[in-house]
């Protein structure tokens, strides 16, 4: 079975082609600046092309029989992941509103997709859905309800699919840890409260700016400081956005472009006053998470930059007396195959869906 | 030294009589509805002693207010004011401590105004109307903010760009400060212990705004309030925390109105805005005790209480080893209900909640911490006046110049 994935932000498609074998994928690649309407009709058929040249060195010819979409928002619309049908583009139509630079060009790349796999199953798998099940006191913010629902106001995280693998991680190695913390370090990095499998506490927000800093985003602050820049900068929505998504966080601080990698193992004083805040950041939701599960098992980190969680571990430790021990990190592969199996994975547990996906290699869900 | 205590409200005036060094209060009282009319008459309840008395009068600023004050005052000799503590609650980045009013303090107040747009203004107004009314006499400004410069750099910067945190001068500044200091030295007295070895969780739950306190070694090392008084926890109209792309997104509903979204946030927001009936979490608590769930008030105690128990839990683990976590000012004092809840199942931390003290904590200070819990938790009555009379009388004292040396704190009405 070959399942092609695609996974995309404002800057760029990820894509990748995987066998069923659930290994490494078989051909993978990227395209940037795809959110162009003239673009994106055409990007399904790039996307077939480099698969079909690299699978051609390999005497293969390529097919898809499921394409997997990754989408980072679905709102309280998509509870599990669904095959792209009218009705679900529809549902996504309804919460553009919500992330209104995202949800048109995906809606058409979606379309574009449908066009080129004619007949192939198309299945989105939303970032979000994990987060459906977050209770209604921490999905809140506190402002009236009515202006929440018109401006699409409550809180989501943002890496539900590397969170709720972390989850079954951890559960399937020893059945007694059931609270457990997630630290997902990507980009935008993100620390959920994971209670019995379902989302209790997380630091992101409506949207990703809101919780600990990325690489270029603010992360928490107090709203009257948009307000501030409004009237004493004169600046509009669109200024202040791109000051607060695309040059705070990790870049704000240290005036440089830079991974979380490079910043855990930098000598530079900004860099040490960054990390030293970032990691403080990461104490006090760690701290909210452990007073929200009533306690704690596990720590899980998972992410591309997971491998610096030692050193995250090992500050938390310092800090907290009774933190375990030992850290658990998602393995290589497992990560590798987030995007993947994380979709696979979501897709079994939604039975309606499975019914109507062949499957020609006994790699049944 | 009598000291009078001044604390404004955006339309109230709270002030007090203190002697010095004894912390005797000698006289005191509330001017209310101070600004436009409104449904009942502004008043000035006064009281000298045992005796209370109620004035109506029409206000229509706090100068006018404390012109009334000035004249209630006046008819009793034996309370004449020998100097002013004001109550500030932003000192912004230049001021740390408390400080003399002087022409170069008033400039520099001028200067942050902006800062807290309903608190100080107003606040300002007073000083100068003090100085009026009784020119010559030294005025104290002790800010809210003043406990907290001493949170360090990487819990007060904001990750946004460098350039604009330096240039408007944006930072973490925290609120509270002065109740914070107050029921933690307090909280330290109970305990024997000195208070700059004692490290403690501070509640200050009013009515109105609430906020948390980090101290370690007597010393504010963070606070759940931010650039302004309205970040953190769900207060009675304020938001408290909110994903910044929400700010903006309703800045592009308000069509860029920074003053509907200001307003919005402060003022229709919090307990209120969520609720839809009523600003105090009181109400809201006994309403949701009789409802069957699933309803707007069950929504906001929620709420409110869960954004407490998560800060809690973040402060106990920036502490370390907390000595005790207080709870303070009209909610945390009164409400066991809020206690037990943001208290319970925080055992991990050594924290453990006793149902029955808790129950009945009607004496304060009082201790409603379980025989097991490692951490005491104390119920401790806030009294920001006193504190003020306490900074005031201190930098006066220390000035040595509080009677003779005028020329300090003339001529900053020019």
């Amino acid at each position: 079975m070959n399942i092609v994935t695609i996974s995309q932000n404002i800057s760029k498609i990820e894509f990748a082609l995987f066998d069923g074998s659930c290994g490494e994928p078989v051909s993978k690649g990227e395209l940037k600046n795809w959110m162009n309407h003239e673009i994106i009709g055409g990007i399904p058929g790039k996307i077939a092309t480099h698969f079909s040249k690299s699978l051609r060195k390999q005497e293969k010819t390529f097919s898809a029989n499921l394409v997997c979409i990754r989408v980072a928002y679905g709102g309280q619309e998509f509870k599990s992941p669904e095959i792209a049908t009218a009705r679900s583009l529809e549902k996504l139509k309804k919460i553009e509103n919500a992330a209104p630079m995202h949800i048109p060009a995906l809606i058409e790349l979606i379309g574009a997709f449908k066009n080129y796999f004619r007949g192939t199953p198309i299945a989105l798998v939303f970032e979000t859905s994990f987060f459906t099940r977050l209770p209604e006191r921490e999905r809140n913010y506190a402002i009236n309800p009515g202006l929440a629902k018109e401006i699409s106001l409550q809180r989501f995280g943002y890496h539900g699919i590397f969170h709720e693998r972390a989850y079954e991680y951890c559960h399937e190695k020893d059945k007694r840890l059931s609270r457990i913390i997630s630290v997902c370090l990507e980009p935008v990095p993100e620390i959920c409260a994971v209670m019995g499998g379902s989302p209790v506490m997380v630091t992101g927000g409506a949207t990703p700016l809101e919780g600990l800093p990325g690489e270029t985003t603010c992360g928490d602050i107090d709203p009257l400081i948009i307000l501030s820049l409004s009237e004493n900068l004169g600046w509009g929505p669109e200024e202040i956005n791109n000051a607060i998504s695309r040059k705070s966080g990790i870049y704000g601080l240290t005036g440089r472009k830079m991974d979380f990698t490079e910043l855990f193992s930098s000598a530079d004083p900004d860099a040490i006053f960054a990390r030293r805040l970032i990691l403080y950041r990461m104490l006090l939701a760690t701290g909210s998470a452990i007073a929200a599960m009533g306690g704690l098992d596990a720590i899980v980190f998972s992410g591309r930059y997971r491998e610096i969680g030692g050193q995250i571990h090992g500050y938390l430790s310092s800090k907290l007396g009774k933190f375990p021990e030992k850290h658990e990190i998602l393995p290589d592969q497992l990560l590798k195959l987030t995007t993947c199996s994380g979709m696979l994975a979501m897709l079994k547990k939604d039975r309606t869906h499975s019914q109507k996906i062949s499957l020609d290699n006994g790699y049944s869900f | 030294m009598k000291i009078i205590v001044v604390n404004c409200g955006s339309s109230s005036l709270k002030y007090r009589i203190i002697s010095m060094p004894e912390e005797k209060e000698i006289a005191g009282g509330e001017a209310q509805r101070i600004g436009p009319k409104t449904a009942e008459p502004s008043r000035i309840i006064h009281r000298v002693g045992e005796k209370t008395e109620t004035h109506l009068v029409e206000m229509r600023n706090h100068a006018e207010a404390l012109e009334e004050v000035r004249k209630l005052l006046s008819r009793d000799s034996s309370i004449a004011p020998d100097a002013f503590g004001h109550r500030v609650v932003h000192g912004g980045g230049i001021f740390s401590s408390a400080a003399q009013i002087t022409a170069g303090s008033a400039r520099d107040l001028e200067k942050i105004k902006h800062l807290a747009p309903i608190h100080n203004p107003p606040a300002m107004e007073v000083i100068y109307a003090c100085e009026k009314a009784y020119p010559g006499l030294p005025s104290v400004a002790v800010f809210d903010t003043a406990f907290h410069a001493t949170i360090p750099d990487f819990a007060s910067t904001y990750c946004i760009p460098r350039e604009i945190t330096e240039k408007l001068k944006i930072r973490k500044f925290g609120f509270h400060g002065t109740s914070h200091q107050f029921v933690a030295e307090e909280a330290a007295r109970i305990m024997k212990r000195p208070f700059n070895e004692f490290s403690a969780v501070s509640c200050h739950l009013g009515s109105g705004g609430a906020s948390i306190c980090a101290i370690v070694n007597g010393k504010s090392v963070d606070n759940t309030m931010g650039y302004s008084p309205l970040q953190g926890l769900v207060m009675s109209t304020r938001c408290g925390d909110l994903d910044p792309a929400l700010t903006l997104n309703l800045l592009q509903h308000f069509i860029g109105s920074t003053t509907d979204v200001e307003r919005l946030l402060n003022t229709r927001s919090g307990v209120l805005g969520m609720s839809g009936s009523s600003a105090d979490i009181r109400d809201i608590l006994s309403m949701n005790r009789k409802s069957s769930g699933n309803t707007r008030s069950h929504h906001t105690a929620e709420a409110y209480l869960w954004r407490i128990k998560k800060y809690i839990g973040s402060y106990l683990a920036v502490v370390g080893k907390p000595d005790a976590l207080i709870f303070t000012d009209t909610i945390g004092e009164t409400i066991p209900q809020v206690r037990w809840a943001v208290c319970s199942d925080m055992e991990y931390f050594g924290l453990k909640i006793d149902a029955g003290k808790n129950d009945h904590a009607d004496v304060l200070p009082s201790d409603v911490s379980h025989k097991d819990s490692s951490i005491k938790i104390l119920v401790v009555a806030t009294n920001e006046e006193l504190a003020i009379a306490r900074r005031t009388y201190g930098l006066l004292s220390e000035n040595h110049n509080f009677l003779w040396n005028k020329k300090l704190t003339n001529n900053y009405l020019k």
